[in-house]
């Protein structure tokens, strides 16, 4: 389509979504002739888009873009959104972003979050079991992926039983780019009552060995404020939950539709860590992601961007990039490129891309090993992919096995 | 030639039409289903056409039927529905037809259609006349489709997913179809439009919903009534 037709600019965000989650065709137009491309977010203000990953990389290591948009009047998706609360470690700009992350970093590396692969694959298994004695066909969503999260993630960051029920009807967060402005401070205000209420459960019980436990030691401390833990706990959650649903509702789709690569993974279980590389690289869950700030005027490649303009970027382009992933468009586990790309670049490099990793390959290896026959119980066309929301996955995966 | 009755003392309009495809009655053959389209086309000033999705294939698990079967089978008389559909929007002249001929598993891309689905699952739970009205549907669709044996609570049990997921359709049309007044069509009242329409239930239907039944009065109407599968649920008869 864009190879003939020059869209209207800006761009209109949500953007229609590619086939089976593939990279939209509007994102794919903006990285061929418009790199640096105004889009009007649903909020009403105007972003530039970066879709290249050299530019990208570039601007998320360039101090002169801020993350911090906990100001009124910054700049929104749709309203009053997770970025709105104030000293979250998404929310703050170096050198405060570095204190406060290192209280966790030691939690979130490679090394460490080894230990929780068997509390992950015990909660997959017990999930598992459930599907096999429930309907066949069902909605994986409904029986597994959303789930899971909620089960294995809650036990690891340490969601006390009296708190377990309100943390089901807060999370996960819809972050519905259709929702209205009061609608998304309603339920950033949801999420904020349960973090209270969770702080609380976590100082007159606490959990050792969970985040929870680091950054409220580290505020008692005094190494980071009362506002960056409360801020910082806020964030742990919300990312605890909903980016997790997306990879672990595409990841199976996808393997679905390439059965032999499947086949592959289910002959050669040392496989499952690189089809979920490819996972993450093929999709991406946070659509533009949230904006940064120009702190002063950036000449980008000729573009200026001007102080005080938002900057978004989608992380799907920069893992679909033709000058760094070959063939992007296909599906191939034997790559030799990993995901990682699809977690950022620079200060904020996602801080927990090696938890997510072990969750996926715990959870699909277990799934598919559990039922080997599992196949889509609907056409893939008929799959309901809602391109507003922001972590992009069909909201129904309906499978037979 | 078709009769319309709108129900529930509704009034009637020519806003949104809703047509329910049922895989699992034997009047939705393609000619039928032409014809129905072509007739209701010109009386409402939009159509939309909606077909069972994967929980069609409940009603065949229940009787018995392996599930893998089941959903091949249903994926089959998806098709089956879609396309006559599709053909003939497209001989209308509606834009994109395509778009208009929807699965409900595609209406969950809606956000609309998800927490009006939500609703419904919590009114099946808590409102002992939505409820009932499902689980009576529920076991005529499965004893029309198993074969010398009653039907059990476990079974209906399996196959009530497939009513609950319609109820939408039902009290949400506007919202879901962007209309101020949408009425869904089906071939004959059921318990549930009913359970919906007197406020006897805590399932209310949106301002603009409203329902009626499409009869055909003349030329294989008995042919019609002879299916083997007679309907269970709204709309679509099944």
């Amino acid at each position: 389509m864009a190879n003939t037709i020059e869209p209207q600019l800006p761009l209109r965000y949500p953007f229609p979504l590619g086939d089976d989650g593939a990279l939209p065709p509007l994102t794919a137009w903006a990285q061929r002739a418009r790199p640096v491309c105004p889009v009007r977010l649903p909020s009403g203000i105007t972003a530039w888009m970066m879709t290249r990953k050299d530019d990208v990389a570039r601007m998320l290591a360039d101090n002169r873009f801020s993350r911090d948009l906990a100001g009124p009047g910054s700049p929104r998706m749709v309203g009053e959104d997770l970025t709105s609360v104030d000293d979250a470690i998404f929310n703050l700009d170096p050198p405060r972003h570095g204190r406060v992350r290192q209280v966790l970093s030691s939690w979130f590396t490679r090394r460490a979050v080894q230990r929780h692969r068997p509390l992950i694959a015990r909660h997959a298994g017990r999930l598992l079991d459930a599907m096999a004695d429930g309907p066949n066909p069902v909605d994986l969503i409904e029986a597994y992926t959303a789930a899971l999260p909620l089960d294995a993630m809650g036990e690891l960051m340490g969601v006390p039983p009296e708190l377990a029920e309100e943390c089901r009807r807060v999370y996960p967060m819809s972050l519905d780019l259709s929702s209205t402005p009061d609608a998304v401070e309603r339920e950033t205000d949801a999420a904020k009552r349960f973090i209270a209420k969770l702080v609380a459960a976590h100082r007159a019980d606490p959990v050792p060995d969970t985040p929870v436990h680091a950054l409220l030691a580290a505020a008692s401390a005094g190494v980071i404020t009362e506002s960056e833990m409360f801020g910082t706990v806020f964030l742990v959650f919300v990312t605890s939950f909903d980016p997790l649903v997306a990879p672990l509702t595409t990841g199976p789709m996808i393997l679905m539709l390439h059965r032999k690569q499947l086949d592959e993974c289910l002959a050669d279980s040392t496989l499952w860590p690189k089809a979920v590389e490819e996972v993450l690289r093929y999709f991406h869950n946070g659509g533009l992601g949230f904006p940064r700030i120009a702190r002063e005027d950036v000449d980008f490649d000729g573009t200026v961007i001007r102080r005080g303009d938002a900057v978004v970027v989608p992380m799907q382009a920069v893992t679909w990039d033709p000058r760094h992933y070959r063939n992007p468009a296909r599906f191939n586990i034997h790559r030799a490129t990993d995901g990682s790309a699809t977690f950022g670049a620079g200060p904020h490099y996602c801080l927990g891309s090696q938890l997510a990793r072990i969750v996926l390959q715990e959870a699909i290896s277990a799934l598919f090993r559990r039922f080997p026959t599992l196949d889509l119980a609907v056409s893939q066309r008929e799959l309901p992919w809602d391109p507003n929301r922001m972590f992009t996955r069909p909201m129904q995966l309906p499978v037979t096995w | 030639m078709f009769t319309l009755e709108w129900l529930a003392d509704t009034t009637g309009h020519h806003d949104h039409v809703l047509v329910g495809l049922s895989p699992q009655n034997g009047r939705y053959k393609p000619e039928y289903i032409r014809n129905l389209i072509f007739w209701l086309r010109p009386r409402f000033r939009s159509i939309d056409v909606v077909i069972p999705g994967f929980e069609a294939a409940y009603t065949l698990v229940a009787a018995g039927h392996p599930p893998a079967q089941a959903v091949h089978r249903a994926r089959r008389a998806y098709r089956q529905l879609h396309n006559p559909a599709v053909r003939a929007l497209a001989e209308l002249g509606v834009p994109d037809p395509a778009r208009h001929v929807t699965s409900w598993t595609r209406l969950h891309a809606n956000a609309a259609y998800r927490a009006s689905l939500s609703r419904s699952r919590k009114a099946y739970l808590v409102d002992r006349r939505i409820r009932a009205a499902c689980r009576a549907m529920t076991a005529e669709v499965v004893g029309n489709t198993v074969d010398g044996r009653s039907v059990t609570p476990c079974d209906i049990d399996i196959a009530v997913r497939y009513v609950i997921a319609e109820i939408p359709l039902l009290t949400d049309g506007p919202s879901l179809f962007e209309a101020d007044r949408s009425v869904f069509v089906y071939h004959r009242p059921t318990p549930l439009v009913a359970a919906i329409a007197d406020g006897g239930s805590i399932l209310r239907a949106a301002p603009g919903q409203s329902w009626a039944v499409v009869g055909q009065q003349e030329a294989n109407h008995g042919e019609h009534d002879r299916t083997t599968t007679p309907t269970a649920i709204p709309v679509p008869a099944r």
